[in-house]
């Protein structure tokens, strides 16, 4: 199974660009052909979240356009950047339960539960107790399947405020349901705008790296966080019953190469003649 | 097609059926067998049991005990995605990037099952089938919602399951749209041939769509029979209550009658049971006759009109007995006569003595 992960498009009207400089709508464009070049099958593309910058009307518009090209199931879930009403009235097809935009995905070797961490009118987000006892109530269904949960916000600290200040509320509620679920394998979110790793009980938990533009990255909590024009990249997980989940980072635009690598004389690792 | 299931032929066979959760018990033992071909709906009130035994069958849920066998093959640990299955959720779940046609291919591409052209065929005659054929392009944003769960049902048709599992398909849509996918669906399960179960909470739906209804409660399946034998002859007093509109009468069995307060209310079925038994008697609304006065028909029980509810074509009217110390009836009437029975008049009613359901107590 391959399953290629996706966060952080910040889809903008036809012909606009994000904050004036960034065309989110292109790059969106050119991850999703990017998809199609692997050489593999690709089995499903999941987004975690801000598929909108402002989960406008026209935004959803401009997302189905960009989704129309795209032959591979698409699986969505809502960020803070978007608006829970105008996803579901735009992009009808989209799963819901109990009013939010979670449900689970039964189709593969590897179940993915898609969790709605969405307050409206916040930058952080939540799992409220409806949200928490229906996660629990869906992983208790198949206890013994290889799972992977998806969400918008990191449900852990980075320990770089400028991140964590956003992040999910309920952490360690997070980790309880987790540790308590040890079919529970990957946690996959987004949000930060960049590639990182952690582990949330058993689990190992990955922030995706943006589609649209990545976060510049510092240790000084002074500086106040901006975006740069790093490469924007995507995420597959490839799954066998032999390796488990194995991660990879594809990066949307294409460079130089591929160049033969060529057995140098000096190479320390070639063997001695005889 | 027979309407009538041949059990001899197991589409599915449900047995010793559990589910727990910590100590709280959602399925307590459902045993149950369906005809190839038939449709079985699940029907009962919220928290009944009537999904989670529907998630068993599909495979996202696991039974904590018992069988589940399909077409004579144990399918009882498979994952979902090892079933030959197919289904319909309540919210639409089609992929929002694909077209119509893309949706209901998807399936047997993925399965391998045929080539391109002979998917792409047979995606067109589905969706020809539930009456989509000049919107085979379209995305799910360019559809209905009663379109969207016809591609749906399409798509879980394209699998050629041996079971078709329907879990409140068509609580999103208005009313209009839901009766007449209700009737298109059961077409196309009468054409296709194919087992269905179909989960519902609207009993107008599950009597007027099933082979056969099986009426829960608790967990518990407390009737499983024809829609017609469900509603006139319900098993148990949860069934009376729950299927249909009815009165139901608290007294004791007195010869061919039920003894309430100072009553004797004709009721044949009373005299199988043994004298004095404590019962409940129930009484459709549609087998009370009203009469406004007491001499039109000599034995009637004395009521007066509390509240009218007008239907369009009927009108039924709550009765305030005066007699009677517990319990009350309703009476359904032809709406062009309901302006005699205002509300505070005095009424009596009747019924034959063969239509009440008597059931102890």
């Amino acid at each position: 199974m391959n399953l290629l992960h996706f966060t952080d498009l910040h889809i903008r009207p036809a012909g606009r660009l994000a904050y004036g400089m960034v065309d989110s709508n292109a790059i969106a464009r050119r991850a999703f052909a990017k998809a199609g070049t692997l050489g593999g099958k690709i089995d499903a593309i999941i987004v975690t979240g801000d598929l909108t910058d402002n989960g406008l009307a026209d935004e959803y518009a401009e997302l189905n356009t960009v989704l129309a090209d795209v032959t591979t199931p698409v699986y969505l879930i809502p960020g803070n950047h978007d608006r829970r009403e105008n996803l579901l009235a735009h992009i009808p097809g989209v799963q819901q339960s109990d009013g939010f935009v979670q449900y689970a995905i039964e189709d593969f070797a590897v179940r993915i539960i898609m969790l709605d961490s969405v307050v409206p009118f916040a930058t952080y987000g939540e799992l409220c107790p409806a949200r928490l006892a229906w996660l629990r109530a869906t992983l208790a269904e198949q206890p013994e399947r290889e799972t992977i949960l998806a969400l918008h916000h990191p449900p852990f600290a980075t320990g770089i405020p400028q991140f964590d200040a956003t992040a999910l509320r309920q952490i360690d509620e997070f980790r309880d349901i987790v540790a308590s679920n040890p079919q529970v394998r990957r946690v996959l979110c987004g949000h930060i705008h960049r590639y990182i790793f952690g582990n949330i009980a058993q689990a190992t938990c990955i922030v995706g790296p943006a589609i649209a533009y990545p976060f510049m990255l510092t240790l000084d909590p002074a500086i106040k966080e901006g975006f740069v024009l790093e490469p924007s990249a995507f995420l597959l997980h490839a799954w066998s019953k032999t390796t488990g989940i194995m991660t990879h980072e594809v990066f949307v635009d294409s460079y130089p190469g591929p160049f033969h690598v060529p057995n140098e004389p000096d190479y320390p690792g070639r063997p001695p003649k005889a | 097609m027979d309407a009538t299931p041949h059990l001899a032929v197991s589409g599915v066979s449900l047995t010793d059926i559990r589910k727990t959760y910590g100590t709280r018990t959602v399925l307590a033992g459902i045993n149950m067998e369906l005809a190839q071909g038939e449709l079985l709906c699940l029907l009962g009130p919220s928290g009944c049991g009537k999904t989670t035994l529907l998630r068993i069958l599909a495979g996202f849920e696991t039974a904590s005990s018992g069988q589940v066998l399909i077409n004579g093959k144990d399918v009882t640990n498979l994952p979902p995605n090892k079933r030959r299955m197919g289904m319909v959720f309540q919210a639409y779940s089609l992929f929002p990037n694909m077209t119509a046609l893309q949706n209901v291919r998807f399936g047997p591409r993925v399965r391998g099952a045929g080539n391109a052209a002979s998917q792409t065929a047979e995606a067109e005659r589905l969706l020809a089938m539930v009456g989509l054929a000049a919107h085979v392009q379209k995305f799910p944003h360019q559809l209905s919602g009663g379109q969207q769960q016809r591609v749906a049902l399409a798509r879980a048709l394209a699998v050629k399951p041996d079971i078709l599992l329907l879990d409140e398909p068509l609580s999103a849509l208005d009313a209009k749209v839901r009766t007449q996918l209700r009737s298109e669906i059961r077409r196309i399960q009468r054409e296709t041939g194919i087992t269905t179960v179909f989960v519902t909470h609207d009993q107008e739906e599950a009597l007027s769509i099933s082979d056969r209804v099986a009426v829960m409660s608790e967990g518990h399946v407390l009737q499983i029979a024809a829609p017609a034998a469900i509603y006139q002859e319900p098993a148990n007093a949860f069934v009376a209550r729950f299927i249909g509109a009815g009165g139901v009468l608290q007294g004791r069995t007195e010869g061919q009658g039920v003894r309430a307060g100072s009553v004797l209310l004709d009721a044949t079925a009373a005299g199988a049971l043994p004298l004095g038994t404590d019962v409940e008697l129930f009484l459709r609304p549609e087998h009370v006759t009203l009469h406004e006065t007491e001499t039109a028909s000599p034995g009637a029980l004395r009521a007066k009109v509390d509240e009218q509810t007008f239907f369009g074509s009927l009108t039924r009217i709550k009765l305030g007995l005066h007699d009677v110390p517990q319990g009350e009836i309703w009476a359904d009437i032809p709406s062009d006569r309901a302006g005699r029975f205002t509300p505070g008049a005095p009424v009596w009613a009747s019924w034959l003595p063969e239509s009440p359901r008597v059931l102890a107590r």
